[in-house]
């Protein structure tokens, strides 16, 4: 019994304190990353508005 | 003592409401940045690892996670601790290796079965993405009524009121899905990974201080809580014969969730969606953490609603008798019904909001997984070609009629089993095939399109698995002379039937020699471009 509730008792423990950390570094520069990838995503869509016909060509 | 008591006031339902207010919001703003099709299913391959992460997390973090683990926590306390330590593990391996993610990101397609058709052929294309809808579609068919019976008990919600209240929480996901696609589930997701995730450490801080180390222990001690996951017999429901796991259980999870984390449709389309090959690898590596966190934390809320209804023996009698003559009640809803009285009102509503956005996540990248499958790989192949407009108007129909299905199936239709397993058989029918043909597909050159139709086909052998067939088969003395036959014997064979079926199918029936390909041979380059349209 000692082995398995040590075991269970660090995966619990390693899972609260890594998320905690895991939502504060995510937090942080994911918002950051969204900017650049909106950006890009911009380009994208000014593309595809300055040549329509690519949206309406079969393939 | 009444068992249905909740703290949730009107300040829980102000944040509720505007939580669900901003995601609206969200999603007519994200439309402006839908340009073409990559856009719209996969956000153009713009991401990088932190976004792609909480997008990651915020899908496969959903409420449905949340109350199948908080269910076993409840019914299996401990011992069901081993899939979380599964998925760490076998994410760790995919993260460290690269297996299977790196080669199909490699390959730059937007979905597998596009992926079908460059190693295979056409038709394998279209008979794997029927099989991944069918499968797809009902595995989700339990969603709404986990999501309903965590309303139902965390807000004192009832009856039809509570339907319709599933109901406008389905739409709202269809309207911002419809509208923004994968751009405006990203962005969803990142706001519903911060919520949520704060959420779930809030709720874990209350049920630590409510229970206490001394009450966890006691769990075990006093309680006959259940520890050891390689023993057959559940101590805390010694009588039923299918209440503990033991090592053929321990088994079949180990090859459904090894192969669910490397193939499972919404997840894969999150490996298609990063900017190259490396990120996608990484992201396998850094979701070990939120994987171990979103199974083992509501594990642990299930084992404090088992230790709390133990230690109040007249509210346990109570919900033993509601779980038995009520069918909205079951023992899904025990950690709701617990939360409900530990977690003050005003921070009620911001978890509540947390599993909203749990339930929302979810969803939101499902229907636009499975819509974008009908659309890249059942209509455009049989019915094309089709423009990109075309195609953006056909997966924006296929959210609409699968959110239909969901609503009338999984909501107004009552399904009686055991969640979690209830999934992994749903999913094992599409597992068990994909497993060897994606694979086989990147690692062996003699993998053929015959091979690949059986692999798929006999995926189907998976819903053998399910209840009423079981007790079917048991009911044949013909079939049971070897013993009882269990779901997840049934599950296990099914992979081995497509994997048999795979091999023998590609060595006897062989495809005709062709010049090699992207999809069978590794090489550079980060592919942000749509590989093939058709």
């Amino acid at each position: 019994m000692q082995m398995w509730m040590t075991l269970w008792t660090i995966v619990l423990v390693a899972a609260a304190v890594g998320f905690l950390g895991l939502i504060l570094g995510i937090s942080v520069g994911a918002v950051s990353e969204l900017k650049e990838s909106l950006e890009e995503l911009r380009a994208d869509t000014m593309e595809s508005k300055e040549h329509p016909e690519e949206l309406d060509r079969p393939t | 003592m009444s068992l249905f008591v909740t703290n949730f006031s009107t300040i829980d339902t102000v944040i509720v409401v505007a939580y669900l207010l901003g995601s609206i919001f969200i999603g007519i703003w994200a439309n402006r940045y839908v340009g073409n099709l990559s856009d719209y299913l996969v956000a153009g391959r713009t991401l990088r690892l932190r976004l792609a992460l909480a997008t990651m997390t915020g899908t496969e973090l959903g409420l449905v996670t949340v109350m199948y683990s908080s269910e076993m926590g409840f019914t299996q306390q401990y011992a069901s601790l081993y899939l979380p330590v599964y998925e760490f593990l076998a994410l760790l391996i995919i993260g460290l290796t690269g297996l299977v993610v790196y080669r199909l990101r490699e390959t730059a397609v937007l979905t597998i079965p596009e992926y079908y058709e460059i190693r295979y052929s056409r038709g394998v294309r279209v008979l794997g993405a029927v099989m991944m809808v069918v499968s797809g579609v009902l595995n989700m068919g339990l969603f709404l009524k986990a999501g309903s019976q965590f309303l139902t008990a965390i807000c004192g919600l009832e009856g039809e009121y509570l339907k319709l209240v599933m109901t406008g929480l389905l739409l709202l996901v269809l309207f911002y899905t419809v509208l923004g696609g994968m751009v405006s589930v990203v962005i969803t997701d990142l706001v519903q990974f911060v919520i949520l995730g704060l959420a779930m450490l809030l709720v874990t801080g209350f049920v630590v201080s409510d229970v206490g180390l001394e009450g966890f222990q006691k769990v075990v001690t006093e309680h006959n809580g259940y520890y050891d996951p390689t023993s057959t017999v559940n101590p805390s429901d010694p009588t039923n014969p299918r209440g503990g796991i033991g090592p053929l259980m321990l088994l079949a999870q180990a090859v459904i969730l090894f192969t669910a984390l490397m193939l499972w449709p919404a997840g894969v389309s999150r490996t298609l969606a990063v900017r190259t090959s490396e990120i996608a690898r990484k992201l396998y590596l850094w979701s070990t953490i939120p994987f171990l966190a979103r199974r083992s934390l509501p594990v642990l809320w299930g084992i404090a609603a088992y230790s709390f209804f133990l230690s109040n023996p007249e509210l346990m009698a109570q919900l033993e008798v509601a779980i038995r003559d009520d069918p909205a009640v079951s023992t899904v809803s025990a950690m709701p019904l617990y939360l409900a009285r530990i977690i003050p009102a005003g921070l009620l509503g911001l978890v509540v909001a947390g599993m909203v956005a749990a339930f929302m996540s979810t969803h939101d990248s499902y229907l636009l997984c499975w819509s974008g499958v009908i659309t890249q790989d059942i209509v455009a192949p049989l019915f094309g070609p089709l423009s990109q407009k075309q195609r953006i108007l056909t997966t924006r129909i296929g959210i609409v009629l699968i959110g239909i299905a969901l609503l009338v199936w999984g909501l107004w239709y009552e399904v009686s089993t055991e969640l979690w397993n209830y999934m992994a058989i749903t999913g094992t029918v599409y597992l068990a095939g994909v497993l060897p043909v994606v694979v086989g597909g990147l690692y062996w050159r003699r993998g053929s399109s015959a091979g690949a139709y059986i692999a798929l086909l006999g995926g189907l052998t998976g819903l053998l698995a399910l209840g009423p067939c079981v007790a079917w088969i048991n009911s044949q003395p013909s079939l049971t002379s070897w013993g009882e036959v269990r779901s997840e014997h049934l599950m296990l064979a099914s992979f081995v039937v497509s994997l048999a079926g795979y091999l023998a199918g590609s060595l006897l029936l062989p495809d005709p020699p062709r010049p090699a390909t992207t999809a069978n041979v590794a090489g550079p380059g980060s592919g942000r471009g749509p590989a093939s349209a058709g």
